[in-house]
C-alpha cells in the first residue's frame, strides 16, 4: 500500500508540474503559492467551507468510532467481532480524503501535521477513538497555531512560509518517533 | 443442594458447506453435527480446511450452504455472526487497550458515544469470572499471552454466542495456560451448554480434554467420535502420515507419540 501511495504521489507531482508548465505567470505565482502552505489567505468563506467539511466529516467518522478502535486489534480480530474491515477502510479512506482536500484547498500544501498530531493526541488520551479522533483534531490545530507564530517570529518583519515551518519540526520528530518506538508500532 | 439445573445443550447442524478460495475448493460439501456442552476438538494436517472451516462458520469467508442451530434454520448473515464467536490464533498485541475495553468490544453494536453503566458491569463480572479482575485496568500489550487469551476468551463470550469457535487456542501457550484455557473453556460449555469447537495440534490435549474429535481431510469429515474410539494407529498414519504409538495409561489417559514420518505411497 506504501508503494501505491508513493506512485499516486509522483502521478499528481507530475500532473502538478503540466499545470505550473501550462501556465500563464499569474497562474503561475498562485500556484506556487499555494504549493507552499499558507494561512494568511484565510476569510471568513474560506473558515465557513473548510468548517463544514470538517463538521460532516467528523459525523461520518463518529460512527465508526468503535470499529476503528477495534482495528487496533488487527485485522484478524476486528473480523471476529463481526466487522467488514475492508469496508471499513474504503469508507475511512473516502472521509479522510474529504476532509484533507477541504483543509488543502483553502490553505495549501502543509506537510507533516498530520504525521506529528495524531501521535502526540494518542500519547495523551490512548487509543479510544471516541476520544482520539477529536484530540487529534484539536492537537493539528495546536500544531499549526504554534507553527503560524513560529513563522512569524523567525524572522522579524517577515513571515516564513508555514510549510517550511512545519517540515522544519515535523521531520525531526518524525526520526525522533522511528528511533524510539522502533519494533511497537511500526 | 441439589445442583443448579443444566441448560439444553446447543446443537448444530451444518449440511453440505462448501468454501472456495481464489476458485479451489477447501472444503467440499462438508456435513457436521455439533453437540454443546463439552470441548469438540476439530483435528487434521496443515492445510486441510479447519482454519477454513471455523473462519466459514464464523461468517468472515464466504460460504454455501445450510445451518440448523437448535432445530431451526439459520440462515446466514448478522443474526448468525451474532450467534458465533471465533477466537483467531494469537498474533501478540501491542494496543494500549485496556482489559475491560476490549472485553467491551465483543459487544460492539451496543457501544455508542456513552457505554452504558449495566455493561461495563457486565464486562466486570465476565472479567471477575475469569479472576482477571485486578487486570482490568492494564494494557492489552503489557500482558503475558496466556493472560492474553484470557482476555480475548472473556471478549468473545462477552457476546453470549451459541457457538465459540477456537483457532489454536493453546499453540502460543505455555503447559499450565494451556491447561486454564481448556479447563475454562470445558467448564464454560458444561455450565452454559454452547457449542465449543476448537482446532487443536496436540492430539494428547485432544484427547485428554475433547469429549469429540473431528478429523478433517479431502475438503470433508474423515471421521468422528469420542477420541478412545477414534484415534488409533492406522488413523494417525492416515491423517498426519505419521507412525504413532497410542496407549491409555492405568489413570485411563490417552497418550498419543509421535514415532516416525511414514512414506506416503500416494499424496494425499
Amino acid at each position: 500500500m506504501i508503494l501505491a501511495g508513493i506512485a499516486t504521489l509522483f502521478l499528481f507531482q507530475s500532473m502538478q508540474s503540466l499545470l505550473q508548465y501550462m501556465a500563464a505567470p499569474e497562474v503561475l505565482q498562485e500556484i506556487v503559492f499555494w504549493l507552499f502552505g499558507s494561512l494568511l489567505k484565510a476569510t471568513w468563506f474560506s473558515v465557513a467551507v473548510s468548517g463544514a467539511v470538517l463538521a460532516l466529516g467528523a459525523g461520518l467518522l463518529a460512527r465508526d468510532a468503535w470499529r476503528l478502535t477495534a482495528l487496533r486489534l488487527g485485522d484478524a480480530r476486528a473480523q471476529s467481532l463481526g466487522i467488514n474491515v475492508r469496508a471499513l477502510r474504503l469508507r475511512s479512506f473516502a472521509t479522510l480524503s474529504l476532509l484533507t482536500a477541504g483543509a488543502v484547498a483553502f490553505v495549501g500544501t502543509i506537510g507533516f501535521v498530520g504525521l506529528v498530531a495524531p501521535h502526540l493526541a494518542r500519547m495523551l488520551v490512548g487509543e479510544d477513538q471516541r476520544i482520539l479522533l477529536p484530540m487529534s483534531a484539536l492537537m493539528g490545530a495546536v500544531v499549526m497555531c504554534g507553527a503560524s507564530i513560529a513563522s512569524k517570529l523567525i524572522s522579524p518583519g517577515a513571515v516564513v512560509p508555514i510549510g517550511i515551518v512545519t517540515a522544519l519540526i515535523g521531520v525531526p520528530f518524525l526520526f525522533a518517533l522511528i528511533l524510539t518506538r522502533r519494533a511497537r508500532h511500526w | 443442594m441439589p445442583a443448579p439445573a443444566m441448560p439444553e445443550p446447543a446443537m448444530l447442524e451444518i449440511e453440505n458447506l462448501r468454501v472456495t478460495r481464489a476458485g479451489k475448493p477447501i472444503l467440499n460439501d462438508l456435513s457436521l453435527g455439533l453437540r454443546g456442552g463439552e470441548l469438540t476438538a476439530l483435528l487434521g494436517p496443515n492445510g486441510c480446511g479447519k482454519t477454513t472451516l471455523l473462519q466459514a462458520l464464523a461468517g468472515i469467508l464466504p460460504a454455501r450452504g445450510t445451518l440448523r442451530l437448535d432445530g431451526a434454520a439459520l440462515p446466514w448473515g448478522r443474526e448468525q455472526r451474532r450467534l458465533f464467536a471465533y477466537m483467531p490464533q494469537d498474533a501478540g498485541a501491542t494496543s494500549t487497550l485496556s482489559v475491560i475495553e476490549t472485553v467491551l468490544l465483543g459487544r460492539l453494536s451496543a457501544l455508542g458515544l456513552r457505554v452504558p453503566h449495566p455493561l461495563v458491569d457486565e464486562a466486570a463480572a465476565m472479567l471477575d469470572s475469569f479472576g482477571l479482575m485486578p487486570l482490568a485496568a492494564r494494557d492489552l500489550g503489557a500482558l503475558s499471552g496466556g493472560q492474553r487469551q484470557m482476555v480475548f476468551l472473556a471478549q468473545a463470550l462477552f457476546a453470549r454466542p451459541r457457538v465459540l469457535l477456537l483457532d489454536e487456542p493453546t499453540s502460543a501457550l505455555d503447559l499450565c495456560h494451556q491447561l486454564i484455557v481448556l479447563e475454562h473453556v470445558r467448564r464454560l460449555a458444561r455450565e452454559t451448554g454452547i457449542i465449543a469447537l476448537a482446532a487443536l495440534h496436540d492430539l494428547g490435549q485432544a484427547a485428554r480434554h475433547a469429549g469429540r474429535v473431528i478429523c478433517l481431510s479431502g475438503g470433508g469429515v474423515l471421521i468422528q467420535g469420542a477420541p478412545a474410539e477414534v484415534l488409533d494407529a492406522p488413523l494417525l498414519r492416515r491423517l498426519y502420515g505419521v507412525h504413532a504409538e497410542i496407549h491409555h495409561s492405568d489413570s485411563g489417559t490417552l497418550h498419543v507419540t509421535p514415532l516416525a514420518v511414514a512414506m506416503t505411497e500416494a499424496s494425499g
